[in-house]
C-alpha cells in the first residue's frame, strides 16, 4: 500500500507514519504466495501417503491403471486442457494489464470453459470406477483382496440373488395373469346374471357391483403386469445367463474349493472364478495352468466314472435286492457327477471365448471382483484426485465472480492472484498424471 | 489492488504472448515425452528408470510453469523466502519416504519375512516368501 505515504487516505487527523512498504508487491500476492507456500506442503503430505500406501502394499499387489480401469489418454487429454487453461489464463492477465478488457473477458470464459471440462472428463472416470463397483470401501466396493472361499461365496450368493429375484418376478407375472384368468370366468358368470331378463334385480345390482371391482381391479392388474411384460424376455435372457454361472461357476467353485485333497486344484479354482468375473492379466499365465491342472483331473474324473457306470450297467448274475438298491443309487450318483463336470466344461467353454470379462460382458451381473489392495488404490486414487478437483472447483467458483467483472488496468491484480492459484492446480496436476496414471 | 499503476508498468517490460506459446509448446512436448515413457514397456520393464524419468519431466515443467505463468523469474527476492522452505520441506519429505518403503524388504532377514505381509503373488503360487525372499523382490519391482 504505497499510497499510504501519499496520505491519500488521511483525511481524518492521523498522525502521518512514514513507513517502508514491506515488499514492491501487493498484499494480495504476498498473501496469495505464503497460501501457496502451505499448499505445497499439503500436497507433499498427500502425496507422502501416496507413496506410504503405495509401497507399503504387499509387494506385487498394487494394481496396475490397466487393472482398475483409468485410462491413460484421458489422464493425458486432462493435463492438456490443464496446460490450455494455464495459458489462457496469463494471456487474460496480459490483456487486462494492457487495459484491453474485452479480450480478458473471453481469455477468461477460456479458462472458465477449460476447468469445466477438466471436472467434466474427471466425472466421467470417477463414474467408469463405480461403474465397476471400484470404491474405497464396502458397502458400495465390490473389490475383494483375495480370492478366497469369502470371495467365492460371495459370488454365489450375488448369483443366487440375481435368479432368485428372476424367479420371483416370474412367479408374479404368472400369478397376476392367472389372478386375471379367474376374474375373466366370474366376468362371464357375473354378465350371463346381468343380461338374464328373469334374475332377481338384488342380484343383478350385486353383480353390477362386483363387475365393476372386477373391472378396478383387472386394470389395477394390467398396469401392475405391463413392466412385468415388458421385462420378461430380458428376464428369461438374463436367467439364462445366470443359472449356469451359478450352478457350473460359483457352486462348483465352493464345492471344489472345500473337498479338494490337491491344494493346487483347491486354491486353482477360486482363482479362475476371479478370473473369469473380472480378469487380472497377471493372473492370465497362472490362472492358465490352473484351468490346465482342472481340465486334466476333469478328464481322469471322467474317465473313471464313466467305467464305473459301465461296470454298473452290466448285469449280476445274482439277484440280491439290497445289492441292486445299492447299485442303483450309485449309478444315479455317478450320472449326476457325470452331468455336473459336462456342465462345467460346457460354462467354462462358453466363458473362455468372451472376449471379456464376465462383469464387463454383462453388466447387469456386478459380481464381486478381486483386485489385490484395490480398496487401497480406490483410497489413495479420490483422496488425491478429489483434493485436485476441490481446488479446480474452488478455481472455478473464483472465475465465475470475476467474470461479470470490467477485467481492465485495476483488476489487473486481481487476474494475477487468481491466475497464481490456478497455475498451482495446474503444477499439482503436472506431478499427480504420471504418480497415478503412468507409475 | 489500488497500486496498480505500479505494477502495470513495472511489468510491461516482460511476459510476452509469445514467450507464453513458447512454454506451452515445451510443456506439451514434455507430457508428450511423459505419455510415451509410461507406455513403454522396455522402459517400464526398469520401473525406477520409468519413474525417475517422469519425475525429473514433471519437475522440468512445474519449473517451466513457476517461473514464466507464475512470473516468478521476473520478481524480487522474497520468492525465495516463500518457496525454497515449502518446497524443502516437501521434497525432503518424499526423498525420505520412497527408498524407506519401497526398499524395506531389500534387507530383510528369512526371520523377518516370516512376519512379512505376504504378497498376494506368492498366496497362490504355492511357495512361501521365506523360501525366497528374491523372488518376492522381483515381484515388487517387475509388475
Amino acid at each position: 500500500m504505497s499510497e499510504h505515504t501519499h496520505g491519500s487516505h488521511d483525511h481524518h487527523g492521523h498522525i502521518e507514519l512514514e513507513y517502508q512498504p514491506g515488499l514492491p508487491i501487493n498484499n494480495g500476492k504476498v498473501i496469495l504466495w505464503l497460501f501457496l507456500s502451505t499448499e505445497i506442503m499439503f500436497f507433499a503430505g498427500l502425496i507422502g501417503t501416496f507413496i506410504v500406501l503405495r509401497y507399503g502394499a504387499p509387494a506385487g499387489t498394487w494394481p496396475t491403471p490397466h487393472d482398475v480401469h483409468l485410462k491413460e489418454y484421458l489422464g493425458a487429454i486432462n493435463t492438456f486442457i490443464l496446460i490450455c487453461s494455464s495459458v489462457s489464463i496469463v494471456l487474460a492477465f496480459e490483456a487486462a494489464k494492457a487495459n484491453k478488457s474485452s479480450q480478458a473477458r473471453w481469455l477468461m470464459i477460456v479458462t472458465f470453459v477449460l476447468g469445466c471440462f477438466f471436472l467434466g472428463i474427471k466425472m466421467y472416470e470417477y463414474g467408469q470406477k463405480f461403474e465397476h463397483g471400484i470404491y474405497p470401501k464396502k458397502p458400495h466396493s465390490m473389490i475383494y483382496e483375495k480370492a478366497d472361499l469369502n470371495y467365492a461365496s460371495a459370488v454365489r450368493k450375488r448369483l443366487a440373488t440375481i435368479v432368485n429375484d428372476i424367479n420371483a418376478a416370474d412367479a408374479q407375472q404368472a400369478g397376476l395373469a392367472q389372478e386375471k384368468a379367474t376374474l375373466a370366468t366370474e366376468t362371464e358368470t357375473l354378465n350371463g346374471v346381468v343380461e338374464n331378463s328373469s334374475s332377481d334385480p338384488q342380484e343383478v345390482a350385486d353383480a353390477k357391483t362386483r363387475l365393476r371391482e372386477i373391472r378396478q381391479r383387472v386394470s389395477e392388474i394390467e398396469s401392475e403386469e405391463s413392466a412385468l411384460i415388458a421385462g420378461a424376455e430380458e428376464r428369461a435372457k438374463h436367467k439364462e445367463i445366470a443359472e449356469p454361472l451359478l450352478n457350473h461357476l460359483a457352486r462348483w467353485t465352493e464345492v471344489a474349493a472345500a473337498t479338494q485333497t490337491d491344494p493346487n486344484l483347491r486354491v486353482g479354482a477360486i482363482e479362475i472364478l476371479a478370473y473369469q468375473i473380472y480378469p487380472l492379466h497377471r493372473d492370465h499365465d497362472q490362472v492358465h495352468l490352473f484351468l490346465e491342472e482342472e481340465a486334466a483331473a476333469r478328464e481322469a474324473e471322467k474317465r473313471e466314472l464313466t467305467d464305473l457306470v459301465e461296470l454298473l450297467k452290466t448285469p449280476v448274475a445274482e439277484k440280491d435286492d439290497v445289492a441292486e438298491a445299492q447299485r442303483a443309487e450309485q449309478l444315479a450318483a455317478a450320472e449326476a457327477r457325470l452331468a455336473q463336470i459336462a456342465g462345467r466344461e460346457q460354462t467354462l467353454a462358453a466363458v473362455n471365448s468372451l472376449e471379456h470379462g464376465l462383469n464387463d460382458e454383462h453388466h447387469w451381473l456386478m459380481l464381486p471382483i478381486k483386485i489385490p489392495s484395490g480398496n487401497m488404490w480406490a483410497s489413495t486414487y479420490f483422496l488425491l484426485t478429489g483434493f485436485h478437483a476441490i481446488h479446480v472447483i474452488v478455481g472455478l467458483i473464483v472465475f465465475a465472480c470475476i467474470l461479470p467483472l470490467k477485467l481492465d488496468r485495476s483488476r489487473a491484480n486481481m487476474l494475477e492472484n487468481t491466475g497464481l492459484y490456478w497455475h498451482f492446480v495446474d503444477l499439482v496436476w503436472i506431478f499427480l498424471f504420471p504418480m497415478l496414471y503412468l507409475f | 489492488m489500488t497500486d496498480h499503476h505500479d505494477s502495470a508498468h513495472d511489468e510491461q517490460s516482460h511476459g510476452s504472448t509469445g514467450k507464453f506459446l513458447t512454454v506451452f509448446v515445451g510443456l506439451l512436448f514434455l507430457t508428450a515425452i511423459s505419455f510415451t515413457v509410461g507406455n513403454n514397456e522396455a522402459i517400464m520393464s526398469t520401473p525406477a528408470i520409468g519413474w525417475t524419468i517422469m519425475m525429473a519431466v514433471s519437475c522440468a515443467k512445474a519449473m517451466l510453469v513457476m517461473l514464466f505463468f507464475m512470473h516468478l523469474k521476473w520478481e524480487a527476492n522474497w520468492k525465495y523466502v516463500l518457496t525454497i522452505p515449502a518446497s524443502i520441506m516437501s521434497i525432503f519429505l518424499l526423498l525420505m519416504l520412497f527408498p524407506d518403503i519401497k526398499n524395506r524388504t531389500e534387507n530383510y532377514s528369512n526371520t523377518r519375512w516370516l512376519h512379512a505381509a505376504t504378497p498376494a503373488t506368492d498366496a497362490h503360487g504355492g511357495h512361501s516368501p521365506a523360501a525366497e525372499p528374491a523372488a518376492a523382490q522381483e515381484d515388487a519391482t517387475g509388475h
